[in-house]
């Protein structure tokens, strides 16, 4: 009962459905390939999902939906090299990721449900940290703060924001990353409208220039050119 | 040059959080202050008993301020997300956590030792203890603060860690305690102190080499 869909508009007919094995996917294209191979993951005592498999190429985004509980965040975790998956390997650049784990850290930007900023910093200093703990970033801290509207709150500790600024702070993070992977966990909650359509800017500029964005949310994303990828959890 | 800008950021941030919150840095040593000056006053004043349990005190006191201390360490980083973010890191996860030691090192065990003759003198401690015992809590303070790391990483997720994490440490802690407090009754009793001192040193090269990996092992595994 417990297995996971990954659907292209048309209905699964089995519970294990391989996406994105295209045509295209020459040996190229292998490089900065993120693949995925029947993953299964248990919490608890509790089968999540099993017999995951995808790929994700550069330029794609993925978006995975599902109930309450049905283990997005786990997947996203796995993914992001913070959880061990029960069985299944995830494999980036033909290397499984926890051979070559600072390699593989370097390559993905992760944003989960808690938000990892410090309260008792400012928006400025929480970036600047953010970035000093990454091998490799760009140095647009000040733009990335003013992209998202926090100009006037640079100097403002965090704990005095509120929930959707914190999260712009959090979010800003990826502008000063090079990473060309990025897990985000409902990285919309409580944004407003603006924000959220600058952020689906932000995922349209980041794949045209190959980036790749694995996401869970419940918003139907506003992101045309794009090529978008569903998966869905049961 | 990467990996050391990112341990003396880490370093500096934790040392500014810090004092923004300094009530939370004050816990310890006031814990630290109370214990050592509530027993004068329980027992007795007089310089004989005060000079035979003296040195124990201190020790004792030390040691339980240092776990008093260690709550903070992982698990409010735990809490808000940022641990995640050190773990996926590219850095080396045990220089991290190192840095993160050594500022706690600097915020709640250096504090001890800074005020702990003045408390030794209040325990009537004669004056050639002195330099034993600020050199054993010198070289056990640092030890408290990273065998603490290893075991508040080792209970980062757990809600009511604290009394499991005393279960966990006290066994580890006990070595300690007795290199430091022996080292000043040492003193007191005109043997030889350098022994022991020797031991604390020795136990700190070895913690300071081997318990960052340990710890961060820990994270990792307390994380998934």
């Amino acid at each position: 009962m417990i297995h996971s869909l990954i659907s292209n508009n048309f209905a699964p007919p089995r519970n294990l459905l391989q996406l994105a094995i295209k045509s295209n996917s020459t040996d190229d294209r292998v490089l900065n390939v993120l693949m995925v191979n029947s993953l299964s993951c248990e919490r608890g005592e509790r089968l999540l999902f099993q017999d995951l498999s995808f790929i994700l190429h550069p330029g794609e985004i993925l978006q995975i939906i599902g109930k309450n509980g049905a283990g997005k965040s786990s997947l996203l975790k796995i993914l992001a090299g913070l959880a061990r998956p029960l069985t299944g390997t995830v494999r980036w650049q033909n290397q499984v990721i926890e051979d070559d784990r600072a390699a593989y850290a370097a390559m993905i930007c992760y944003l989960g449900h808690l938000d990892g900023i410090k309260a008792g910093l400012s928006v400025a200093e929480n970036l600047h940290f953010s970035r000093c703990l990454m091998q490799q970033s760009l140095d647009n801290e000040s733009l990335a703060i003013q992209r998202f509207g926090l100009t006037h709150y640079a100097n403002i500790l965090t704990e005095d924001l509120s929930a959707g600024q914190k999260r712009r702070v959090a979010l800003a993070r990826l502008l000063v990353s090079s990473a060309k992977l990025w897990i985000l966990d409902e990285p919309f909650t409580s944004l407003d409208k603006q924000t959220i359509i600058l952020l689906e800017q932000i995922f349209t500029e980041h794949c045209i220039q190959g980036g790749m964005i694995i996401m869970a949310t419940h918003q139907t994303l506003n992101i045309s050119n794009i090529p978008l990828k569903t998966c869905e959890l049961v | 040059m990467q990996f050391y800008q990112a341990l003396t950021v880490l370093f500096k941030r934790e040392l500014l959080l810090a004092f923004r919150q300094f009530n939370e840095v004050l816990n310890s040593l006031l814990f630290f202050i109370l214990v050592c000056s509530l027993f004068p006053l329980a027992m007795t004043p007089e310089a004989t008993t005060l000079i035979a349990i003296g040195p124990g005190i201190i020790w004792v006191a030390a040691l339980l301020a240092t776990l008093l201390s260690l709550n903070r360490l992982f698990r409010v980083d735990y809490l808000d997300g940022s641990l995640e973010q050190l773990l996926l890191s590219p850095h080396p996860l045990s220089g991290l956590v190192l840095a993160k030691i050594i500022a706690h090192w600097l915020l709640t065990g250096l504090p001890l030792v800074i005020i702990a003759p003045v408390f030794a003198l209040l325990l009537h401690l004669p004056n050639e203890v002195m330099k034993p015992l600020w050199l054993s809590l010198l070289l056990g303070t640092p030890l408290l603060s990273l065998i603490g790391a290893f075991g508040a990483a080792l209970t980062v997720n757990l809600r009511n860690a604290g009394l499991l994490l005393a279960l966990l440490i006290f066994p580890l802690y006990v070595p300690i305690l007795i290199f430091g407090a022996g080292a000043v009754t040492g003193a007191l009793a005109g043997l030889g102190y350098a022994g022991q001192l020797a031991w604390l040193a020795a136990l700190l090269i070895g913690g300071i080499t081997l318990l960052p990996i340990a710890t961060a092992a820990a994270l990792r595994m307390s994380i998934t």
